[in-house]
């Protein structure tokens, strides 16, 4: 018992210290309640779908993976993810960078807030998928309606999160560097903007995560290519394995680039104390 | 010609109905070059708020406040701050890193600043500590962080906020002498607020007591000229004690009934 309660601070310690056997076992036994995870998903669909619906419009895994494979091979797949994926990185930096200094000004200055306000709180609350038609209607079914919507999708979250973020700095942070002799430039770049960081990137990671439900819809409406086109044209032709690959794609998509975010977040950002 | 005087000065707070509240008021005091000013009073009585009007950081509402003769109008580097508290460090830098942020503004370059910074670091007992970020210090390491970078911009008035309120008795005691010799070595200006009797006999050169808020105002000042060393079994120190005891004592008794009714 006593040996047990002791051991576990040790071999914390120890670990960290680095015997790269150790540290392998404990990658595993880490890694190991997710994999059991992710295991039983694919095994309880493949239960559902050969024993309980045993239809043929619920294709169990192997069937979804080797449609996925067949795709992968002639190009489909590597286009249409490519097509979505692409969308989502360009409009989701140009929103970060358009969202980010706007939340900080709002953050800022009490008159900007009262300026920009009435932008933001009201334009916030059409869904970017109600923007869908208009997007299209001014912009075209090509790139530019689909890199708009996305900066739509991103960039009030980024606003939001980053001026609420500016506002949570503690008083006594810009105190001490005024006392230390900080001008206001310097308070800005030194104390707010890395104070705001943590939410920053949090506003970003949401962001993100609606760039997916934004970009299918877009895409399902109107577009030459994307996950959204493969979900349409698979409903058009009755291909239910396409529909279900283009459905993993954005499971296994949305994943890493949520697992990339935080881990993003982690190394640059894990001195940065998440709870201010 | 005085260092810092304070005549008259009150400060009210709105609160959120809009009513006004007063936290200190007709405060007068003035502080001589080189003094180690030490500031005791209940809870709530406006300790900190005064050092948020010396510090530059808030105006009065009422009276007037001045260094050298000039009215302060804002912060600055020759007022150095210990915070109540430990939400003034910066979570994003580690620990010297934060101690040489103040160097870092005065573009000192990065070697010369981080020899400064590991020397003060030193002094506050925290070397081998310096790679951690706040969230990995405890609270008393996080307040002697505070100190340290007070200490190596070299103010020429350090402003204290229950500095050693979170140490335990040991590491107390030996901040005590520390602080006591920085003093006296660098010749600056010290006001100190605390909760602590004993803190407050044993560092300062003079020892005023508030009344209890709303309105608190300075009850007494009384200097403490005990030469060498000061121990607990001197007289005067005893005498001291009893009295400057008494005096909070009454504030706080007042405080509570107050609040009571
Ligand atoms: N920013 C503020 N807004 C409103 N009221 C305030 C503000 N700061 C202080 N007060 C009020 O002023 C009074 C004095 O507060 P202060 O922080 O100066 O007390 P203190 O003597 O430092 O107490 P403690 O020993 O507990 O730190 C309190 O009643 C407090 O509620
Ligand atoms: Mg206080």
């Amino acid at each position: 018992m006593s040996e047990a309660t002791r051991t576990l601070p040790v071999s914390d310690t120890g670990g960290a210290a680095g015997s790269s056997a150790s540290s392998i076992w404990q990658a595993i036994k880490n890694g190991f309640p997710y994999f059991l995870g992710f295991f039983s998903l694919f095994f309880i669909w493949h239960v559902v779908a050969v024993y309980v619906v045993a239809s043929v419009l619920f294709p169990p895994p192997y069937a979804v993976l080797l449609r996925a494979i067949e795709l992968l091979q002639d190009g489909v797949l590597v286009e249409n993810v490519g097509a979505s994926l692409q969308r989502i990185i360009i409009g989701f930096i140009a929103g970060s960078l358009i969202g980010i200094p706007i939340g900080l000004i709002i953050g800022s200055f009490p008159l900007a807030r009262k300026i920009l306000e009435p932008w933001t709180e009201s334009l916030r609350f059409i869904p970017s998928v109600a923007m869908i038609t208009i997007a299209v209607i001014w912009f075209g079914i090509g790139e530019p309606s689909k890199i708009f919507l996305i900066i739509y999708t991103t960039v009030f979250i980024v606003i939001l999160n980053t001026a609420a973020g500016v506002g949570a700095i503690s008083a006594n942070k810009i105190r001490a560097a005024q006392a230390l002799g900080a001008n206001s430039r310097q308070i800005f770049f030194l104390v707010a903007l890395p104070a705001t960081v943590p939410y920053i990137l949090t506003g970003m990671r949401i962001a993100m995560a609606n760039s997916f439900t934004t970009i299918v819809a877009a895409e399902l409406v109107a577009a030459n290519a994307g996950l959204g086109v493969m979900l349409w044209q698979g409903r058009m032709y009755m291909q239910i394995g396409d529909i279900f690959v283009a459905l993993v794609s954005l499971c296994i998509l949305g994943f890493t680039a949520d697992r990339l975010f935080r881990f993003g977040v982690a190394r640059f950002a894990g001195r940065y104390d998440v709870t201010p | 010609m005085a260092l810092i005087s304070l005549a008259d000065v009150g400060k009210s707070f709105r609160s959120r109905e809009g009513r006004s509240w007063s936290a200190v008021a007709d405060f007068n005091l003035t502080l001589e070059d080189g003094e180690f000013y030490c500031l005791l009073g209940p809870s709530g009585c406006g300790k900190s708020t005064i050092l948020s009007l010396l510090a530059g950081f808030t105006l009065p509402s009422a009276g007037r406040l001045e260094l050298s003769g000039k009215p302060i109008k804002g912060a600055s580097r020759d007022r150095g701050v210990v915070f109540q508290g430990d939400d003034s460090l910066y979570p994003w830098l580690t620990a010297v890193e934060n101690v040489e942020f103040g160097l870092r503004l005065r573009g000192v370059d990065r070697r010369e600043r981080r020899d400064r910074a590991m020397q003060y670091l030193e002094l506050v007992g925290l070397r081998g500590q310096e790679g951690k970020h706040p969230s990995e210090l405890s609270g008393g390491m996080k307040q002697r962080v505070q100190i340290a970078r007070a200490l190596a911009n070299e103010p020429r008035i350090l402003l204290m906020d229950e500095p050693f309120g979170a140490l335990d008795a040991q590491t107390r005691g030996a901040m005590q002498v520390e602080l006591r010799r920085i003093w006296e070595r660098m010749k600056v200006t010290v006001v100190f607020i605390t909760h602590d009797i004993d803190e407050a006999i044993v560092l300062g050169t003079r020892v005023g007591v508030m009344t209890a808020g709303p309105g608190g105002t300075l009850k007494k000042n009384l200097p403490i000229d005990i030469p060498g060393e000061r121990t607990r079994g001197d007289p005067r120190y005893i005498a001291l004690y009893e009295e400057i005891h008494a005096l909070v004592r009454e504030e706080v008794l007042r405080a509570n009934a107050r609040r009571a009714a």
